[in-house]
């Protein structure tokens, strides 16, 4: 069956790539090609960490206008994942496992009249154990001589989760409604300011259907349980951000996010890049750094003790549902090639980060540390 | 003979709302400040456009995603998990 899965997602791909060409090709072919914007990027990246998990993530876009107003978009990501992580050792396989995630994007904007823009995109996605499709609706709009953007999209997935080789039939609905509502805002010529707020329901199987639970009893025994988690969660996460320009070639960005949900679960995020830009962009270089803090779920506990024959209604020893700090940052470069025959402005950005994480309350567990780095080209033509 | 009050306490609180608004809409409208379209020169500079790099944004979203539990108002982070 996974043997069956892994040349279906192989097929897939080729199709897909197929599909990728051929969007291009059309967005090329059309009449207003010779005076459509459009752009084309690569991004490869390469994430390791010291609990065994080791991801390479590749991603293929394009996006043109393809009539007056009209711009299509297609992208294509491939998340080849090795793992052997402490947990998914000791609860699914003794040897970790290795799987391929792909992911979809379609994408059309139309650009109604000036500074007013509707927005569709389709986001499927699947792997062994969770297949997603996704719609997401936008609209956005200037005001006040073109200084206040207001943006509001709608996002709805259907998801399905299930074990790898498991009956088609085994696999458990998730469905989640969201909504993201956004005001942009001109300051000055140098400052932008924005303020995000999206409140997100997800209703269906949130467990995941891996991972166990021991539980002690009274007696002293230990029994090992499937995970369970309430099969509803309202999350409302808001952030506020800033991008300022002290020069022509120093730029400032900060962001803060809050978030909530009805699990119980808080978190604040904090993040900053400072970049200096030469010859406008030819040369951009760059540092970021961001802190994160999460509080855990009302029912995440280290250890959970029963008195009676009866289990605790919800169990989990995920780690992302425990209260967890983490910090991530690191240096970028980016720098233009120009003009390259017909593309425009060829440019090439690599990029290396690390992400340090440290949990509280999870036994299999106490910390983790990653590196990621990236490599990428994009031009537009 | 007692004269009247220029302006009772209704009136003043009337005035002190009518100037808070007044304050509120020129703060919001960047202090009556017009910002010119070659004035904006600064602020096209994909350094100060948060969608001049997608990709990035989205495989960072994705990698935290998959990581931290409390996604939300930062992008989208497409379907799947990847995690474990």
């Amino acid at each position: 069956m996974r043997l069956q899965l892994a040349k279906g997602a192989r097929s897939l791909a080729v199709v897909l790539a197929v599909v990728l060409a051929v969007v291009l090709a059309i967005v090329l072919a059309l009449p207003s090609a010779a005076t459509a914007d459009g752009r084309a990027a690569t991004w490869l990246e390469v994430y390791d960490d010291d609990d065994g998990l080791n991801v390479i993530s590749s991603q293929v876009s394009v996006r043109g206008e393809a009539l007056d107003g009209v711009e299509l978009s297609a992208s294509h990501e491939v998340d080849v994942i090795s793992a052997a992580t402490a947990d998914v050792i000791s609860a699914a396989s003794p040897r970790g496992y290795e799987e391929n995630r792909h992911g979809l994007s379609f994408g059309a904007q139309w650009e109604i009249e000036e500074g007013t823009i509707l927005s569709a995109r389709f986001l499927p996605s699947w792997e062994v154990d969770y297949r997603s499709q996704a719609a997401v609706l936008g609209f956005s709009r200037e005001w006040v001589d073109r200084r206040l953007t207001t943006s509001i999209t709608g996002r709805l997935s259907l998801d399905e989760v299930g074990r790898s080789g498991s009956d088609e039939h085994a696999f458990k609905d998730v469905n989640t409604v969201a909504l993201g509502l956004r005001l942009g805002w001109i300051a000055s010529r140098y400052t932008l300011l924005q303020a995000n707020y999206e409140p997100q329901r997800s209703k269906g199987y949130l467990s995941d259907p891996y991972r166990f639970v021991d539980i002690l009893w009274a007696n002293g025994n230990a029994v090992s349980a499937d995970e369970v988690v309430p099969d509803k969660r309202i999350r409302h996460a808001m952030a506020v951000s800033v991008r300022h320009a002290f020069t022509e070639e120093w730029f400032l960005a900060g962001n803060y996010r809050f978030y909530f949900d009805s699990w119980g679960m808080t978190s604040h995020t904090g993040e900053v890049e400072l970049q200096h830009a030469t010859g406008w962009d030819d040369i951009v270089l760059g540092l970021s750094a961001r802190a994160y803090r999460q509080s855990a779920a009302d029912f995440q506990k280290s250890t959970y003790e029963t008195m009676t024959d009866t289990l605790p209604q919800y169990r989990t020893s995920d780690k992302m549902l425990a209260e967890s700090w983490s910090v991530l940052g690191g240096p970028r470069a980016e720098y233009s090639f120009g003009e390259l025959a017909f593309l425009k402005d060829l440019r090439l950005a690599m990029k290396f980060e690390v992400y340090k994480q440290r949990f509280k309350g999870i036994a299999t567990i106490k910390r983790r540390f990653a590196k990621t780095a990236a490599l990428g080209a994009s031009s537009e033509f | 003979m007692e004269s009247e009050p220029v302006c009772s306490k209704s009136t003043y609180g009337g005035l002190l709302s009518v100037i808070a608004l007044c304050a509120c809409v020129s703060v919001f409208t960047a202090c009556g400040k017009k910002i010119k379209s070659w004035q904006r020169g600064t602020l096209a500079h994909p350094c100060m456009t948060e969608d001049s790099r997608p990709e990035e944004l989205f495989a960072k979203q994705h990698m935290l995603g998959a990581r931290e539990s409390t996604q939300g108002a930062s992008g989208e982070t497409g379907g799947g998990c990847g995690c474990n």
